[in-house]
This record gives structure tokens, C-alpha cells and sequence, in this order.
């Protein structure tokens, strides 16, 4: 019975980790092509499979993967794989929930919150180590858009004032060329990055599980399987986010547009190399933003700009809410059911996010379309949407629940997906 | 305070950062200016075909501005190799 727990656990880790990955790749999307489809170098579905392609490359170019999570951020001793499910689950839902209002931010800090929030609930404050929080997470996340404002911002207005007296058809034709090859660079580096981080988690939880030795390499499956779901996620793209990065922020020329994006993928890559790591997500809003303020006679929406900046500084604890809530649940309830409940509510929310996406829906169609001056509308109205969805599925997840397990032990549960909901409404 | 910002390192970001985020983009425009059809006298550097007509010259680029433009796009290629091959060897 104990090895059948083990094995279902470690599937449902494995399975809950490619889901993570699919909604990083989804959600990042518009971090290297929001502005390639906004200025119409490419047409947005052309955009989405340059993008997934090249994430897929990205995934099988380097496999330096440090196989750790949340290195220097928790005890790493107290990782288990019931600490990782409910990390993940709360990384999810906020990736999606941040997808749903149309927000980009960066799915490694909402994994962090996730993971930081059922550490928490596992054994306490002692399991975090806040320098690193701090240092690692935080003030980078303070610092990155304005690093990539001032670089986007200078490339910008050299480009305006070299470029100043070209006429307009001669520029576009050169610089969305420039566009699309940095933009590609941008995406390239994402899938680098991002798809070892699933290699790594599930390689930790397959040494975990006792599935591989602890010196293994990555089985290649998990190499494969992770570079696919990554570029099915950014194939299928979140149309949401980049409407708000395209569109939402700065009305974009392509001369923009390739500034923006070469200051992202030289500052993603120069802080890597300098060892003082920017999230993507981070470092392409700021870009984006520069290439607003550099340009003369642009206008830079900083109303847009300030829910974003909210939204990040919400990501850790709201991430970290649902992954503590995660594991209380998983906790109370234990073993299979435990876990099984977890991974029920997840699936809930996330169908009940899709199901909120779907009354306002944003796709390859509508993602240029005009920005309504209170384009926040429809992420109001989607809010409440998802709120009143929320609310029948939470009723649903009990359902099953109470089911599976001990009717006094199904209680805890009801706390989770509304408290998610909440968090949706503020954000 | 130097516990949780890495001065030097943020440094060392902000101004590589500036240097190659922002030349790099300033090389490709000057790029795709020495390619464009030159305007007028302004432009010419040498041997631009006189004005004959009075309209904007459509002349092609002289040997002079080909060989500066193919180095500015040179090195902005060049750049991406770079970038290209930093993440293949996995070096952060």
C-alpha cells in the first residue's frame, strides 16, 4: 500500500509539473512576441509557432539543469513531494488567474510563492530563508523593469533620432526584420531557461519517489515531454497577455518594438551571465514600457503599467496562499486522498478560469484591436465572472470530496478555491 | 543593504545592459539608414548621382555606405551568435 501511495503521488507530481510548464509557456507568450504582432511584423498566429518552435529548440539546446527548487530561498531539506504538489498548484493558479485579467508576471516567482506558501505550512518560518527572499525575488523584481526601462529607453530614442528623416515604409520594412530576430532570441532564452526548471522539479521528485538514482542525468522523456508541453503552451498563447503588453501599454512602431526587444534579450542574458538573475516576464514589460518613454511624442498608459507592478508584488504571497492552503488540505486529509483532493481543486479552478476566459475571450482575431481607453472593463468583467464560476465549483470540488474522504475532514477545502477568487477580484 | 542587492553585479548588468541593449539597436538603425535610398544632398557622401531629377533620388546605396551598413549588421549578427551560443553552453 505504502509503494501504491508513493507511485500515485509521484504521477500526480509529474503530471501537476508538465502542467506548470504548459502554463509558463502560455503565459510568456507575449514576453518575446506581443510586440512582433502588434506592429504586425508577423501575423499573430505566424508569431505563436516562431515562438513555440523555438521554445521547443531552446528546451533541447542546453540541459545544465540545476536540480533544485527554490535554491537559496528554502530549507531544502524540507522539501518533500507533498511540499512540490501544493507549490505547484499554487503557481498555477495564480498563472492563470493572472492570465485570466490579462497580466503578465513571472511564473518562476509565482512557482517560488507556491513553494515558499507550503513550506510555510510544512514546518513554519524556519523552512524559508527571507534573505533570500528578499534578495532573490523581491528587490530583483523592483529593480528589473527599471534596468529595462532605462536600456529600452536609450535604444528607443537613438533609433528615433538616427532614424528621424527616413520615411516611414523604408523603416518598417528594416526594423521588422530586427523585430523578429531578436524577438526570437528572447523567446529562444525562454525555453533555455524556463523548461529546465520543470526538468529540474520533476527530475527532484523523481529521485524523491525513488524512481531514478539520486546521480541521474534528466531521463530523456522528461527532457521531451517538457520541451513539448512548454511549446504547446506558448503555441496556444495567451492572447490576454499579449493584448495588454502589445497593445495595452505603449501603442507600438516596429522601430519600438525591435529596441524593446533586443534590451530584453540583453538584459535577460547579461543578467544571467553576471550572475544576478531577471525574470523574462519582468525585464520584456519594462523593454516594452522604454520603448514608450524613449519615443518621442509616445504615450506610456501608467495606470496599465501600476496594476501591473501590483500584481507582481502580489504574486508571492497570493502564490504562496494557495500552495499553504494546498497542503494544509493535503495534510488533514493524507495519503492518496490527500493528494487526490489537491489535484481535484486544481483542476476545478483551472476549469473554472477557462470557463470565466471564455465569456470575454481574447484570441488571434481580436489581439490588435483597438485599447479602449478603459480597456480595464473586460478584465472587470471577467473578474466577477470568474467569482460566480468560483463559487459553483468550489460547491462541485466539495461535492467530490466529501466523497473521497471523511465528511469532517472535507472542511478546510471550502477555504481554498474562494480565497483564490478573492485574490482574483483585487488583482 | 549590500546583504540583498549585489551592487557590483547590478552594475555590471546596467551597463552592458545599456551598452549592447541600446548600440545594438542604434547599429541596426544606422544600418537601415545607410541603405535607404539617400535624400537629397544631405545625405550623399560620394558619388550619389547629382540631381538630374528634382524628385527624392532613388539611387543605390554607393560602395562606401554598403560596406558601413554590412558592418553594422555584421556586428549586430554577430551579437546574436553570441547570445545564441551562451545559452547552448548553458553559461550561467
Amino acid at each position: 500500500m505504502e509503494y501504491v501511495t508513493e507511485t500515485i503521488l509521484l504521477a500526480l507530481v509529474v503530471v501537476t509539473a508538465l502542467a506548470f510548464d504548459f502554463t509558463n509557456g502560455f503565459h510568456d507568450t507575449g514576453n518575446a512576441m506581443a510586440t512582433s504582432i502588434a506592429t504586425r511584423a508577423l501575423k499573430p498566429k505566424t508569431a505563436v509557432a516562431l515562438s513555440a518552435v523555438l521554445n521547443l529548440v531552446g528546451a533541447f539546446l542546453s540541459l545544465a539543469v540545476a536540480a533544485t527548487i527554490a535554491k537559496g530561498i528554502v530549507d531544502a531539506n524540507v522539501i518533500t513531494l507533498e511540499v512540490v504538489l501544493a507549490g505547484l498548484v499554487g503557481g498555477i493558479t495564480w498563472n492563470l488567474l493572472t492570465w485570466l485579467l490579462g497580466i503578465p508576471s513571472s511564473s518562476s516567482h509565482a512557482l517560488i510563492g507556491g513553494v515558499v506558501g507550503s513550506v510555510l505550512a510544512a514546518v513554519g518560518t524556519s523552512g524559508v530563508l527571507w534573505t533570500g527572499v528578499l534578495s532573490k525575488v523581491m528587490i530583483p523584481a523592483l529593480l528589473a523593469p527599471v534596468i529595462a526601462i532605462g536600456v529600452a529607453a536609450l535604444g528607443t530614442f537613438l533609433v528615433a533620432r538616427i532614424t528621424k528623416d527616413l520615411p516611414q515604409d523604408t523603416t518598417s520594412r528594416g526594423f521588422r526584420w530586427g523585430q523578429i530576430g531578436s524577438a526570437s532570441l528572447v523567446s529562444l532564452a525562454h525555453g533555455t531557461n524556463d523548461a529546465q526548471k520543470s526538468m529540474g522539479i520533476i527530475l527532484l521528485a523523481l529521485i524523491a519517489g525513488g524512481a531514478v538514482p539520486s546521480d541521474s542525468g534528466v531521463p530523456f522523456w522528461v527532457v521531451l515531454s517538457c520541451a513539448f508541453f512548454m511549446a504547446l503552451g506558448t503555441y496556444l498563447g495567451g492572447w490576454r497577455v499579449i493584448r495588454t503588453l502589445g497593445k495595452g501599454l505603449v501603442e507600438i512602431d516596429s522601430r519600438q518594438g525591435m529596441a524593446a526587444e533586443t534590451s530584453s534579450a540583453a538584459v535577460i542574458l547579461l543578467s544571467s551571465h553576471f550572475g544576478f538573475s531577471l525574470s523574462t516576464t519582468h525585464v520584456a514589460t519594462g523593454s516594452i514600457l522604454g520603448s514608450g518613454v524613449g519615443m518621442p511624442g509616445a504615450k506610456v498608459r501608467w495606470g496599465v503599467a501600476g496594476k501591473m507592478l501590483a500584481a507582481w508584488g502580489l504574486t508571492l504571497p497570493a502564490a504562496g496562499i494557495v500552495g499553504a492552503l494546498c497542503f494544509w488540505l493535503q495534510d488533514v486529509i493524507g495519503g492518496v486522498g490527500g493528494t487526490v483532493a489537491v489535484f481535484t481543486i486544481l483542476i476545478g479552478v483551472s476549469t473554472a478560469i477557462w470557463v470565466a476566459s471564455r465569456r470575454k475571450p481574447v484570441d488571434a482575431s481580436n489581439v490588435n484591436d483597438e485599447w479602449d481607453g478603459e480597456g480595464e472593463t473586460a478584465v472587470v468583467d471577467a473578474a466577477e465572472s470568474f467569482t460566480a464560476v468560483a463559487v459553483e465549483v468550489t460547491a462541485e470540488a466539495e461535492a467530490t470530496i466529501a466523497a473521497t474522504t471523511a465528511a469532517n475532514a472535507a472542511a478546510p477545502n471550502a477555504v481554498a478555491p474562494t480565497a483564490t477568487a478573492r485574490e482574483g477580484v483585487h488583482a | 543593504m549590500s546583504e540583498f542587492i549585489h551592487f557590483d553585479a547590478l552594475l555590471q548588468v546596467v551597463v552592458a545592459g545599456a551598452i549592447v541593449g541600446a548600440g545594438l539597436p542604434a547599429l541596426f538603425a544606422l544600418g537601415v539608414r545607410l541603405l535607404a535610398p539617400s535624400q537629397g544632398a544631405a545625405l550623399a557622401v560620394e558619388g550619389a548621382p547629382s540631381g538630374t531629377d528634382s524628385g527624392p533620388t532613388t539611387a543605390r546605396p554607393t560602395g562606401l555606405r554598403l560596406t558601413a551598413a554590412v558592418v553594422c549588421f555584421g556586428t549586430v549578427l554577430a551579437a546574436c551568435a553570441v547570445g545564441i551560443w551562451f545559452l547552448a553552453s548553458g553559461g550561467h
